[in-house]
């Protein structure tokens, strides 16, 4: 229940942190909120040489829009993004999957980076970033990359950030209009990681879907995209038979794993399940702001 | 994994029970185990009124985890038993379950009552908790709610559950473990009893000290024992201290010391009486031959002793105790100097076991009645707790904010043991549930609301007429809950045999249970 020993380091910006990790590259772990590598360290199924912990670089925390993007700076808590109102109001399917995420005594530690770097294929925001076009800005000390979501999550706990690289931003699209969203999670405690989740957004055209974005988590090695699933409602619309179809096709669609909480099968329909009703509260949200007067 | 029989009249008198089960123990018999398996047996027919009784029980080892006591000690799975019969029983009658239990529960006028298993049940009225109740949670009316709700396609369900509450084992229980033929030669050496110590003593400045021997963990013995200590003397219970640390070196203490069975409540409780009124007599002989009025006359309140109808200042407990300690030439004649008693209290019925393996298993038996309401999401099969009501009978009630205390607790452990907890192994052997990520504990975020009422039938074997009750719900919970989700699953024909009741469990018994088409049921 302790961890083995460790070198540690506690860089006060970004480019310090960079600095170490340039010089002890594969050796070097990153320390962002904690809520993951300390038991990972406490049960010793991790044993890095080094700690570089990123809890001092203040410039790493930030939430700021700019071209038509909302960036979080990697170090950003998950208290913070729960209680922005430029998040509530630009991504409100972030805001909504945080309230999904752990207690709130670990939502006050654990940060977006480190939850997306980490890439628990249970985690609510790895799903959040699946459902939509979110860039992730990976830095090296020579230099800095922009890279997209379907590169970035590569498997199991895997993500596209290299030795002697770090993930430094996340820059997600704000809401479109005439668009609703909707996270649904089934855990057996509240605040336990999700035994499956779905992250939902739909844009309308009058009647038409535009566009529609489904991912899962929980449901197989990584956050999933569910893109058939997504085309039956961009071809078909978004009316509850195709909603319902949308959601069979989902559940085929998932590659989950049994554990001790939930059967493969389980797992399955617990997919159409959430995926039926977050499509609903989508559509439904949708809809309202559809209904809301336009400018002419 | 038990099996149980149980045979009734067709206007539900339930005649016998018949179980056969098997114990895994783990790798060794860690005592005081096998007591999963013959702790309550004292109370092995809860609350019923039915004599004949079969056993057969086994006790397996295998290279699973040890077991060991929990909270309500073996009773869990015992009331899960009885009273997933009981409902059974009411569904093949098409009887009312709540009925059914009216017909077979011991009367008021029984006790104290022998079990056909040995145990002596000191008091109780078990029609009137369970009355209680139904009432609290307004049975008729949730059964109403049942039928709306079961016409509109939702599961919904109401499930009841009694049991006896056992509290301070008897030491010679756990030599049920022995055949009776080695317990009857000559060079055994029986065991029995159930005992307590507590002092009570004033130091030279009126300071009055109570020691415990029961070493407490947070369960509030030093309020209680305050409490008792200042209503006996007649002084505030701020103005007691309370030492509860425990050494086995300087205290009074017995083997059967602790806290554990709920005995604190029965046995402690009653030492501390005893300790305190032994204490006071002494300071009545003193203060009557210092005043020199006539013992029945003298009157404890509010830190001093006076006169019965006289308004004088009297005697504080502080000038008592100087006089005690700084003067002993005071003294009446043959009195011992200083102010200490130490009463050491056991239980007269703590026998050893019979040669037919009967024993009285614990000391003081109180009651719980039970009644929840649940309704289960049809597609993820999670279960919402909508009501818990539970009513308890354990004798005086010394502190109604510590006893709900417990009684929550002791809910929400048994939830736990339900609905969350398990000590998994996969088919290989490899243990699955090694950390608190996945051995589910619930969280403030899974406690239902408990609606706890009391009833209070005073045990005649303990000096306050309290019981323990500190492990209370968590025998009832598996067993209301099991009871509750298979009422709300009836219409598809779904029983609860087996626990924790997970979702993904209870979805695959739903999956099975729609596509096996039903004959008619309740």
């Amino acid at each position: 229940m302790k961890p083995p020993r460790f070198d540690y380091h506690a860089p006060a910006s970004a480019a310090e942190a960079l600095e170490l990790l340039g010089r002890y590259g594969a050796d070097a772990r990153l320390l962002a909120g904690g809520q993951s590598l300390v038991p990972l360290l406490n049960f010793r199924l991790s044993a890095p040489a080094v700690i570089v912990d990123l809890n001092r670089a203040a410039d790493l925390a930030y939430i700021r829009e700019e071209n038509g993007r909302v960036r979080l700076g990697a170090m950003t808590r998950q208290r913070a993004i729960e209680f922005s109102p430029l998040v509530k109001s630009r991504l409100p399917l972030l805001a909504e999957a945080t309230r999904w995420v752990g207690h709130l005594p670990t939502r006050t530690r654990g940060t977006i980076g480190g939850s997306l770097a980490h890439s628990d294929p249970a985690a609510e925001y790895p799903a959040v970033a699946t459902a939509l076009d979110t860039e992730f800005v990976i830095r090296a000390r020579t230099g800095e990359r922009v890279v997209r979501v379907t590169e970035f999550f590569v498997g199991l706990m895997t993500t596209a950030v290299q030795p002697g690289e770090m993930l430094v931003e996340v820059r997600l699209p704000v809401l479109a209009p005439n668009s609703g969203w909707a996270f649904e999670e089934f855990s057996r405690r509240r605040g336990d990681f999700a035994i499956v989740g779905i992250a939902a957004m739909v844009t309308t055209e009058g009647d038409r879907c535009r566009s529609a974005r489904l991912a899962a988590c929980g449901a197989g090695p990584a956050a999933m995209r569910l893109r058939g699933a997504e085309e039956i409602l961009e071809q078909g619309g978004l009316d509850d038979r195709y909603v319902d179809d949308a959601a069979a096709r989902a559940a085929e669609l998932v590659d989950p794993s049994a554990d001790l909480h939930a059967s493969v099968e389980y797992r399955r329909h617990l997919t159409r399940v959430l995926t039926r009703r977050a499509l609903k509260h989508a559509v439904d949200r949708a809809r309202g702001a559809g209904a809301q007067p336009r400018r002419s | 994994m038990a099996y149980r029989e149980l045979a009734a009249r067709n206007d539900g008198t339930i005649l016998a029970m018949r179980s056969r089960w098997y114990d895994n123990v783990g790798g060794y018999v860690r005592s005081p185990e096998p007591g999963c398996t013959f702790r309550p047996i004292g109370n092995w027919v809860g609350p019923y009124r039915f004599t004949n009784l079969a056993a057969d029980a086994h006790v397996v080892m295998t290279n699973k985890s040890l077991t060991g006591p929990n909270r309500g000690y073996a009773c869990g799975h015992l009331y899960f038993e009885i009273e997933r019969m009981v409902d059974l029983l009411s569904l093949r009658l098409g009887m009312d379950p709540a009925e059914v239990r009216r017909r077979n529960f011991i009367q008021p006028g029984q006790f104290p009552y022998r079990t056909p298993s040995g145990g002596l049940y000191d008091s109780g009225d078990y029609p009137a908790a369970f009355e209680r109740a139904l009432e609290a949670a307004g049975y008729h009316k949730l059964r109403e709610e049942q039928k709306s709700a079961r016409s509109a396609g939702r599961l919904y369900g109401v499930g009841l559950a009694v049991a006896v509450d056992p509290s301070v084992s008897n030491m010679g229980y756990v030599t049920i473990a022995l055949d009776p033929a080695v317990r009857a030669r000559p060079e055994y050496l029986p065991k029995s009893g159930a005992i307590e110590s507590a002092t009570v003593k004033i130091d030279p400045l009126g300071k009055v000290i109570a020691i415990l021997g029961t070493a407490p963990q947070g369960q509030g013995h030093q309020t209680i024992v305050a409490q008792i200590v200042a209503d006996e003397l007649g002084v505030a219970p701020g103005d007691i201290t309370v030492v509860d640390e425990m050494d086995t070196f300087t205290r009074v203490w017995g083997i059967s010391s602790g806290t554990y069975s709920s005995r604190f409540g029965s046995v402690g409780t009653s030492a501390a009486a005893l300790a305190a009124r032994k204490l006071k007599d002494k300071l009545v002989r003193l203060a009557s031959a210092l005043t020199e009025t006539p013992a029945e006359n003298l009157v404890f309140a509010d830190g001093r002793v006076t006169a019965r109808g006289e308004s004088g200042h009297g005697l504080t407990l502080k000038e008592l105790a100087g006089r005690a300690h700084w003067n002993t030439q005071s003294l009446p004649p043959g009195m011992e100097p200083g102010l200490e008693a130490t009463a050491v209290f056991g239980f007269p019925l703590a026998d050893s076991p019979d040669a037919k393996d009967r024993v009285n298993s614990s000391n003081t038996y109180g009651f719980i009645a039970e009644v929840m309401a649940v309704e289960i999401d049809p597609e993820t099969a999670a279960i919402k707790i909508l009501r818990y009501v539970t009513v308890h009978d354990a004798g005086v009630i010394i502190n109604p904010l510590i006893a709900e205390g417990q009684i929550v607790g002791g809910a929400l452990h048994g939830l736990g043991g339900a609905l969350w907890e398990e000590l998994a192994y996969d088919s290989e052997g490899q243990f699955l549930s090694g950390t608190f990520m996945d051995y589910l504990v619930p969280s403030a975020k899974e406690a239902p609301l408990v609606e706890v009422e009391h009833l209070a039938t005073p045990s005649p074997f303990t000096t306050l007429g309290a019981k323990g009750l500190g492990e209370a719900s968590s025998m009832t919970a598996p067993a209301v809950v099991a009871n509750a989700v298979s009422d709300a699953l009836a219409p598809l024909g779904v029983q609860i045999t087996e626990l924790p009741i997970t979702p993904s469990r209870l979805w695959h018994l739903l999956e099975a249970a729609r596509q096996t088409p039903r004959i008619g049921s309740r």
